[in-house]
């Protein structure tokens, strides 16, 4: 269900606050099989439940979030509720206070009952964390739920809630979103605050929701951000808009089949679908990798204890210390370039339209993946289309559009200019309507 | 030829030529060099197998039957030219995966990527190439390390040409707290 059809059987008294969380509680224990959460706050969560019964009963309604519950990714601070990261490293971290957009979505009534599993410290794609269990595909446990915000997309992808919060450094909410079939939104770099989240790279990391459905994050948006309403209603066609076809390269054919008939049906909404050229991906993933790289060594510097990390994180981190400080200053200087660049796209365009993933959700056993004939590395090619993005800071969603010929949700990403997220939400929900028929 | 080969490694193409004098073969085929590794390596491939019949039974499942003219242990027994093959591809897949020795993982892998009976048992009893080859690459080496950030740098390097001295670096500088950490 979704936050809006939760919160109207909360308002029409179908059920309290307290039975809701109760349920969610009692349908995680039975049907959670997916590894989603390091941490469950049930008692919390049903203390806070009473008091927003409370509240209603006295005609305080804080909104839409009133009494629904969410799960956040591991990563954010909680008061007094431990806070792993997915790591040894801060596997008896108890942060003394709550991250703001903690804070804000509990302000706006929504009821955290737990932390979720994510790729460890979040550098990783794959959720399959060494220390708290791989998280599974509620779609196909056989399959990634993709990362690092794995956990919090397989609770919302299972059904168990309609709204976790994630984060995305090089696609960490999106890949996962793709992966599961589900909205996932990444925010404008700057618009929600990233006090009280631990880092991985300072410049790329960006917090965001991952939710049922396009409303959801907008709704989401809302509470983390402030100041605007992001939640536009869908439009009856979208004529007037320009959609820059991005050009993706390699994708696995029915990924390109369910593109190409999400870009069909914008054309057919009335939006003009242009053949613009981009600027190259590739390049702008390379610098995003060597700034990813060197802000996180920077954050891991200190620790040299090889047994504290799963292999893959280390051997990353064991590439970040390779990176040089003339690198990281040329990569930030690349980054102007592109800057000026994409600023003149937006003359041109107002979203760009690809596919998120270049394939649907790999078997977890999968080290590599084979694309038109070409085996790549999962990590390396599920952030393909992705990680640019991260570098640029403009906000980007994906949504669910159609099915790979394995039966898994293919992902579809819209990128609009900084602060464009109304832009994404009106187009994101039109075609999301137009898809579901 | 074996000089990057582990001891292990070593071993097993040791018992798979004695395998192969058992059974009366001209050549040390794939299937001797399985039953070389099941020998040698029994521990590993316990973990990796779905159950433990193959340690008993492999000669059988393989077909092969014991002959009454062994071959004498001082005559060289040549190198199929499938398990060459094999041999070929355990150095290849130590090299995909920066390992600088050959070892009992990468023969394995070696015996995966030949098609033919071998592979086929192998399969039968859980072993997948794409499985194992994770197995193995868990661990990545300092030398992996490196190529991949020289291939990063290589990638890099060509769009340095596109700074203009005066360019400056994007310095992003949005407050990170909403309040006094």
């Amino acid at each position: 269900m979704t936050v809006r059809e939760l919160a109207a059987q909360i308002r029409a008294r179908t059920i309290s606050c307290v039975e809701l969380i109760q349920q969610t509680l009692q349908d995680l224990q039975e049907r959670d099989k997916f590894c989603s959460l390091i941490s469950v706050t049930g008692e919390q969560a049903l203390a806070i439940a009473r008091e927003r019964d409370e509240e209603l009963a006295a005609g305080k309604d804080r909104g839409p979030f009133h009494g629904i519950p969410i799960a956040l990714k591991d990563l954010f601070y909680t008061r007094g509720v431990k806070t792993t990261a997915g790591s040894l490293v801060y596997k008896d971290f108890v942060p003394k206070y709550d991250a703001t957009v903690v804070e804000r979505l509990h302000n706006a009534g929504a009821i955290s009952i737990g932390k979720t599993n994510l790729h460890e410290i979040a550098f990783g794609i794959t959720s399959k964390n060494p220390h708290y269990g791989f998280v599974l595909n509620p779609l196909d446990p056989k399959r990634l739920a993709g990362g690092s915000s794995g956990g919090s997309a397989a609770l919302v992808a299972g059904k168990f809630l309609p709204m976790a919060l994630g984060t995305d450094t090089g696609g960490s909410i999106r890949v996962p979103a793709s992966f599961c079939g589900i909205a996932g939104f990444k925010p404008t770099y700057g618009l929600v605050s990233r006090h009280g989240v631990l880092p991985l790279a300072f410049s790329l990391d960006h917090v965001g929701p991952l939710g049922s459905c396009v409303e959801d994050c907008a709704l989401a948006l809302n509470a983390m951000a402030g100041g605007e309403d992001y939640n536009v209603p869908a439009a009856a066609d979208l004529k007037g808009l320009r959609v820059g076809r991005f050009f993706f390269g390699r994708v696995a054919e029915d990924v390109g089949a369910a593109v190409e008939s999400a870009l069909e049906n914008l054309s057919e909404l009335g939006a003009t679908v242009l053949n613009v050229p981009t600027p190259d991906f590739a390049e702008m993933n390379a610098t995003a990798r060597v700034v990813q790289l060197a802000e996180t060594a920077a954050i891991y510097v200190n620790h040299t204890d090889k047994a504290q990390f799963g292999d893959d994180v280390w051997a990353l981190l064991e590439q970040a210390h390779m990176i040089m400080g003339h690198e990281y200053v040329n990569a930030q200087r690349l980054r102007t370039i592109f800057r000026q660049e994409f600023n003149e796209l937006w003359r041109s365009v107002d979203v760009l339209v690809g596919p998120t993933t270049p394939m649907t959700a790999p078997l977890l056993e999968q080290n590599t993946v084979t694309i038109q004939g070409e085996e790549e590395n999962v990590r390396m090619a599920a952030t393909r289309l992705v990680r640019a993005v991260n570098l640029l800071g403009e906000p980007a969603l994906s949504i669910p559009c159609g099915k790979g010929s394995d039966g898994m949700p293919v992902g579809l990403q819209l990128i609009a200019a900084p602060f464009g997220e109304a832009t994404l939400v009106r187009v994101g929900k039109t075609l999301e309507e137009r898809l579901r028929g | 030829m074996f000089e990057r080969y582990t001891e292990k490694a070593r071993r097993a193409i040791f018992f798979a030529r004695y395998e192969a004098s058992q059974f009366g073969g001209q050549f040390i085929g794939t299937s001797h060099l399985l039953l070389g590794l099941l020998r040698e390596d029994r521990a590993r491939l316990a973990g990796l197998l779905r159950d433990d019949e193959l340690f008993e039974n492999a000669a059988v499942l393989l077909g092969l039957e014991a002959s009454a003219e062994k071959v004498s242990t001082s005559v060289d027994i040549p190198l199929s030219h499938e398990a060459k093959r094999v041999l070929t591809y355990a150095a290849e897949e130590a090299e995909r995966l920066g390992h600088s020795h050959i070892g009992a993982d990468h023969l394995l892998l070696g015996l995966l990527r030949e098609p033919g009976p071998v592979r086929d048992l192998l399969e039968q009893y859980g072993l997948q190439l794409s499985v194992l080859r994770e197995a193995a690459s868990a661990t990545v080496s300092p030398l992996t390390n490196r190529r991949i950030v020289a291939d990063l740098r290589a990638q890099f390097g060509i769009m340095l040409n596109r700074l203009e001295p005066e360019l400056e670096p994007a310095v992003v500088y949005i407050p990170r707290t909403e309040k006094a950490q």
